[in-house]
């Protein structure tokens, strides 16, 4: 849903290709880079400047085929392909009319029939034959179902405002959502800032051991911060809440899988429980003495756990398991 | 001894018999692979035929390793080697039967992928691969094709031939591994001695790949490789990554600033470009592992990855070219049939008549008995 309001909102952009050429001007994208390439109604190109200094003064016809243009017809290229652009445009012409929905229609034939007129007119459009039967039927069609096209058209802005106000509405959550974080981030700041000043006073005005003092300080402070990451984190539940929520009345089927508790490192296996220390002496390896191994991303501590869980590796399992499911 | 030898023999056989070839799926440089079943079960299995070459070396070094690693490891996410049985002089290795891979799935234009579908077949890839480092095996050829992709839409890691235990710092390795695009920047710089990360550097590609449905760092050779990886990611900074000069083939680098990824990439939400980059970090040591990649909040924000049976799958075009060539087979067996009739006529003329045809036609032509 999101998807589709922010290719919504979003501004499509015009194709523009390395080697562009006015056919007229002959000026290149390659010394000209903010040159603007707009295409007429008969599907020739010519520059924006081309085009002022030949329409300004009103109707003229078209360089290559003569038909006659006004400024206002010319318009930015999207599809690089100019057949392709064609058809989306016809196609979006022939949408503004043909605005029916399925549920416009009490069976589903009914339907069927009226998409294949539709497609029908459409290709006639398309591939140039007919094109004034084609217009003809476009303008009977128009006449006689001129309320439902209204309707049809009403409609369609009303569910056009309902996508674009539900993504506005999900861009200030996200919004919200940030400065609440940057907010309790803040706090904590703030408040490991006010221990440490109070602890700095204590050890200057106190009389008790300064060990003690940095103690007690030092369990204040992990208090605080645990207090605060678990409100970070509460925030966080809340905010996949709400937006569950918010996919529940789209309506979107949500599958039960979905919302079953699921660990993305999830594994057959019980995870190798050992505690290494935090140095043993090795004095016979001196591999790490040299640097360089270590830019390859091999440390000590890794080696450190191959050769451990290497010798323990086989205490943890048992044969006996092994054998019955591998004899089923 | 001989007693021992003869029941080796003998369970050989017993494995042998266990399974039925049918027909040949493919070729690589070093085997053969055949689609075939069990014979009790009718499970669908592929049998991977080793090409032994003339003995000279012995046996290949890429089928030992894979037997090796594969003999190790069990997950749903790596793919399964059921048995292994020789025949005459060739190792047969039979493996679990998968139907497609990852690259024919971002390649097949046809197929629109979600974001919960990337999420979705980057957990499962991670997931195997983290089952292998827990194991201590380096895979070192982690690319799209050698994801496999079953029939239930669980995503496997396949072609073990490059795998290897890592962890010793005595023993030297290779840095000439891993197909070029996918190779980490330590490999690049001729490290002998490397970890998980290499692998991890690849997974980094892949996830940037299914985004971008195009490879994301495409050197042309192995030495543009480097330029490539330093052109898209922002060359390192000593401060970032600390003692790559000291890397066997460290030099000064071109500098290059570092680009907005999220310009690149801007399908991908915030939380799957963070973990891209933690994936694809130059330090080595800095990288994400596996577990720690599986750990991050991409994977338990919305939306959740789709369930494996719903994910996209290319069309089947492979059964209709496997249909089409048993369909072929049986025609020439039709014409094999009624030629060896033919042939088995002593009647010169005849056999003349029919020889020549027989020969375009690629049949065999059995002697007058």
């Amino acid at each position: 849903m999101s998807v589709l309001a922010s290719a919504l909102k979003q501004e499509i952009p015009a194709f523009q290709a390395d080697d562009d050429t006015c056919p007229q001007c002959k000026s290149e994208r390659y010394l000209n880079r903010p040159m603007k390439l707009l295409v007429g109604p008969c599907y020739h190109k010519m520059c924006e400047q081309c085009v002022s200094q030949r329409f300004d003064a009103g109707p003229a016809p078209c360089p290559v085929c003569e038909r006659i243009l006004r400024k206002a017809e010319f318009y930015q290229q999207i599809f690089e392909d100019l057949t392709v652009e064609n058809e989306v445009r016809i196609r979006k012409r022939m949408a503004m009319t043909f605005n029916r929905r399925q549920e416009d229609f009490k069976q589903l034939k009914d339907y069927n029939n009226y998409l294949e007129m539709v497609e029908d007119i459409t290709l006639k459009l398309l591939y140039d034959d007919d094109t004034d039967e084609a217009e003809y039927m476009i303008e009977r069609y128009r006449r006689e179902n001129s309320s439902i096209i209204e309707r049809n058209q009403s409609k369609l802005l009303r569910d056009e405002t309902i996508q674009r106000l539900a993504f506005d509405q999900e861009q200030q959550r996200k919004l919200q959502q940030r400065e609440e974080h940057l907010r309790l981030l803040a706090d904590e700041e703030r408040e490991k800032a006010d221990i440490k000043n109070s602890l700095i006073s204590a050890l200057a005005t106190s009389n008790m051991d300064a060990k003690d003092i940095v103690k007690a300080k030092m369990v204040q402070l992990k208090k605080s911060s645990l207090s605060v990451r678990n409100s970070l984190r509460s925030t966080r539940f809340n905010v996949d809440d709400l937006l569950a929520d918010l996919d529940d009345g789209d309506g979107e089927d949500e599958d039960e899988a979905d919302s079953a508790p699921f660990d993305p490192a999830e594994s057959p296996y019980e995870p190798v429980k050992i505690t290494l220390l935090d140095r043993y002496d090795d004095p016979k390896n001196n591999a790490f003495r040299q640097g360089g191994l270590t830019a390859a991303g091999v440390t000590r501590e890794m080696h450190q756990r191959y050769l451990i869980e290497g010798a323990l590796a086989g205490l943890f399992v048992s044969p006996l398991e092994e054998d019955a499911a591998s004899s089923e | 001894m001989a007693s021992k030898a003869i029941l080796g023999e003998e369970i050989n056989k017993e494995t042998e018999s266990l399974y039925k070839k049918e027909k040949k799926l493919g070729e690589g440089t070093y085997a053969v692979v055949y689609l075939g079943h069990h014979i009790r079960t009718n499970r669908k299995v592929a049998i991977k035929k080793i090409k032994l070459g003339n003995m000279r070396s012995g046996l290949d070094m890429s089928a030992i390793r894979e037997v090796k690693a594969l003999r190790e490891l069990r997950h749903p996410n790596v793919i399964e080697l059921i048995d292994v049985f020789s025949h005459k002089t060739n190792l047969n290795l039979v493996l679990e039967f998968l139907d497609t891979d990852l690259e024919n799935v971002i390649k097949d234009k046809s197929l629109v992928f979600m974001p919960a579908d990337i999420k979705s077949w980057m957990m499962m890839a991670l997931r195997g691969l983290d089952h292998c480092h827990k194991c201590w095996l380096l895979h070192r050829d982690l690319k799209p094709n050698n994801f496999l992709i079953a029939s239930d839409g669980q995503l496997k890691l396949a072609d073990f031939g490059l795998a290897r235990e890592f962890g010793d710092v005595k023993r030297a390795m290779t840095s000439q591994t891993v197909t070029r695009w996918y190779r980490a920047p330590e490999l690049l710089l001729g490290a002998t001695n490397y970890t998980g990360s290499i692998d991890i550097w690849a997974m980094g590609c892949i996830f940037a790949e299914l985004s971008l449905r195009a490879p994301y760092l495409p050197g042309a050779s192995d030495l543009e490789q480097l330029t490539t990886i330093l052109r898209a990611r922002g060359t390192p900074t000593e401060d970032e990554w600390p003692g790559m000069m000291k890397l066997p083939t460290g030099y000064n680098f071109e500098k290059f600033p570092k680009p907005q990824f999220s310009d690149l990439f801007r399908g991908s939400s915030e939380d799957a470009v963070d973990l891209m980059n933690k994936m694809l970090t130059f330090n080595p040591v800095q990288r994400l592992s596996a577990a720690d990649a599986l750990q991050h909040p991409y994977f338990r924000n919305l939306p959740r990855p789709t369930a494996p049976a719903k994910l996209p799958r290319p069309r089947q075009t492979v059964v209709d070219e496997e249909e089409e060539a048993a369909a072929d087979a049986n025609r020439k067996r039709q014409f094999q049939e009624a030629f060896d009739d033919a042939l088995s006529a002593t009647d010169a003329d005849r056999r003349q008549a029919v020889e020549p045809v027989a020969k375009k036609m690629d049949l065999r032509i059995s002697s007058p008995a």
